[in-house]
């Protein structure tokens, strides 16, 4: 039996003091391959950015295979109402870019309940009209559309490791899968095998 | 799953805007989902943070009794492989917490209700896991049946929470195979280790049946949670296609599906082979005993084997955490450097 749990807890009345308001809420996005879009992971708490990178490699980045993280604060986001169907792209304006004004990167999301997915750069002067042009040109088949200040988003280092290279197999379904079935096999019937595994999740990390 | 009445049944719907909550229903049946800046009925907004913040409450709980157990792992591959679960779990909460919070209440307070029992989290994490043989049956029959209810909320209509479900059931995979390694391996051992996990078996079949909750009320699929898609599925139909998938499982396995009597500490004191446990062959349906249900509402009032152990344990971790907070606070956030 673990000693934890023989442990006799005595508390003051009352809890510690409340830390609310020190933390500030992130949405943190992964990319899976370099050279490939960004995806949006989930977010989280932290109390600033450079922290808040850290805490997203940790979580985010030990869950799946990733070679870089983006990360910004919510408030940093401009987005269009979601739609029911698809935004119309003609509601949006384009009159091309200026390089002397920031970049946008633009995030957007095909369907209600998917996640938002990197889509490209542009250049704007102001978030509405970032978002605006953001419509125009990658409007089309999506029902919403995101974007943030490339400057408001913290990266991790390019070739920086955030995935540990050693085997990992211990912490995915797929260091199991042959060797469970195998098991099964060896008590069960084919058919029972299968059927059993029918309910089992079909994609994971 | 907990114990104060859930607000989506009790907030009064006439009080809601009744053309908005007409579209809103519609869209619902439509198929359509909800994203965060689409009107909502104040009674789903209340019900999916208490739900969200439920199952965050579990998360976090429910690796208590995992976490126990990582210095006592039989191999440095089954020691990384609970680490890492619980790492998991423990992100899951945040993950989930996260999405509550964005429904209007603040992490700290769900964290504190959680030290002070206003509100609740999973039933099943109140029972004990003394050997290492509960941890394999935790991860097989209680993330087996986590998944089979989470892959049903997947399909639920609010988005912030489907997309939180995908990348949770991502991971789940991971730690029900693992599961399933773990029990097998046992149960192709040595008679000790075949004793000791039917005795497991014993402790955790009863709590899985339990785990979609109690039996539905009558024409639960037109009832709030069910008509706006915050669960996708009845009670008793997961418990069913749970019990199919389990109970002969199990019994190829070589185990025995038990009724038993339990002490207070949870530990089983006498049993019997479960007669109805057996197939159908007009339903193809699988029987079990009708779980005692006065343990589950005793459970969840508080008086469960270890409700109070983990309670304890949780307002423990949050107390001892207390000065990170504080060195964050005061902006002392510089890290040391790295090994």
């Amino acid at each position: 039996m673990s000693k934890i749990r023989q442990r006799d807890f005595t508390f003051a009345e009352e809890l510690p003091p409340h830390a609310d308001g020190v933390m500030h809420a992130y949405i943190v996005y992964t990319c899976r391959k370099d050279g490939t879009p960004h995806r949006y992971a989930g977010y989280l708490d932290a109390p600033d950015i450079d922290l808040a990178v850290e805490y997203a490699c940790e979580h985010y980045g030990q869950d799946e295979a990733c070679t870089g993280i983006w990360v910004h604060l919510v408030e940093h986001l401009h987005e269009t109402p979601c739609a029911q169907e698809h935004i119309d792209p003609a509601t949006g304006s384009d009159d091309g870019d200026s390089d002397s004004e920031p970049i946008w990167i633009v995030f957007t999301q095909k369907r209600r309940g998917d996640i938002h997915i990197e889509t490209g750069a542009l250049h704007a002067a102001d978030a509405a009209t970032a978002l605006s042009k953001a419509v125009a040109r990658h409007g089309e088949s999506t029902v919403q559309v995101r974007v943030v200040l490339r400057d408001h988003i913290e990266a991790t280092e390019p070739g920086q490791l955030i995935w540990r290279t050693h085997d990992q197999t211990y912490r995915l379904a797929r260091g199991y899968s042959k060797s469970v079935r195998a098991k099964w096999d060896a008590v069960r019937k084919v058919e029972d095998v299968d059927e059993y595994t029918k309910e089992d999740i079909e994609h994971h990390f | 799953m907990s114990g104060a009445a859930n607000p989506v049944m009790t907030i009064d719907p006439s009080e809601e805007d009744q053309d908005k909550l007409a579209e809103f229903e519609s869209r619902i049946a439509d198929g359509v989902l909800i994203e965060p800046g689409d009107w909502m009925p104040q009674a789903y907004r209340m019900g999916m943070l208490r739900m969200a913040e439920h199952h965050a409450n579990s998360e976090i709980v429910g690796a208590l009794p995992e976490g126990e157990w990582i210095t006592r792992a039989p191999s440095l591959r089954r020691k990384l492989a609970l680490t890492a679960k619980v790492q998991d779990e423990v992100g899951h909460g945040q993950m989930l917490y996260r999405v509550s919070q964005d429904l209007g209440k603040s992490r700290e307070d769900m964290l504190r209700d959680l030290c002070t029992g206003k509100t609740k989290y999973h039933n099943c994490f109140n029972y004990p896991a003394p050997s290492w043989a509960d941890i394999a049956m935790v991860q097989w029959l209680i993330d087996g049946a986590a998944i089979m209810n989470q892959k049903t909320l997947a399909d639920g209509a609010y988005g912030p929470y489907v997309r939180t479900m995908h990348r949770i059931n991502m991971e789940e995979a991971f730690h029900f195979k693992s599961g399933e390694d773990m029990v097998l391996t046992l149960m192709s051992g040595t008679k000790k280790q075949k004793a000791m996990t039917q005795e497991a078996f014993d402790r955790w079949w009863g709590p899985s049946v339990m785990f979609f909750g109690p039996h539905d009320k009558p024409n639960c699929e037109n009832l709030p949670p069910m008509k706006w898609r915050m669960k996708t599925e009845s009670n008793d139909s997961l418990r069913q296609r749970f019990v199919n998938r389990f109970a002969p499982a199990a019994l190829d396995l070589g185990l025995v599906i038990h009724v038993c009597q339990k002490d207070e500490h949870g530990m089983v004191t006498s049993k019997t082979v479960d007669e109805q446990c057996r197939l159908d062959e007009t339903t193809g349906n699988w029987g079990v005993t009708d779980p005692d249900w006065d343990e589950f509402f005793r459970v969840i009032r508080g008086n469960g084997p270890c409700n109070a152990h983990r309670v304890a344990l949780r307002r423990f971790s949050y107390e001892q955490g207390a000065w990170v907070r504080r060195a964050i606070a005061g902006g002392a956030t510089t890290l040391p450097p790295a090994a």
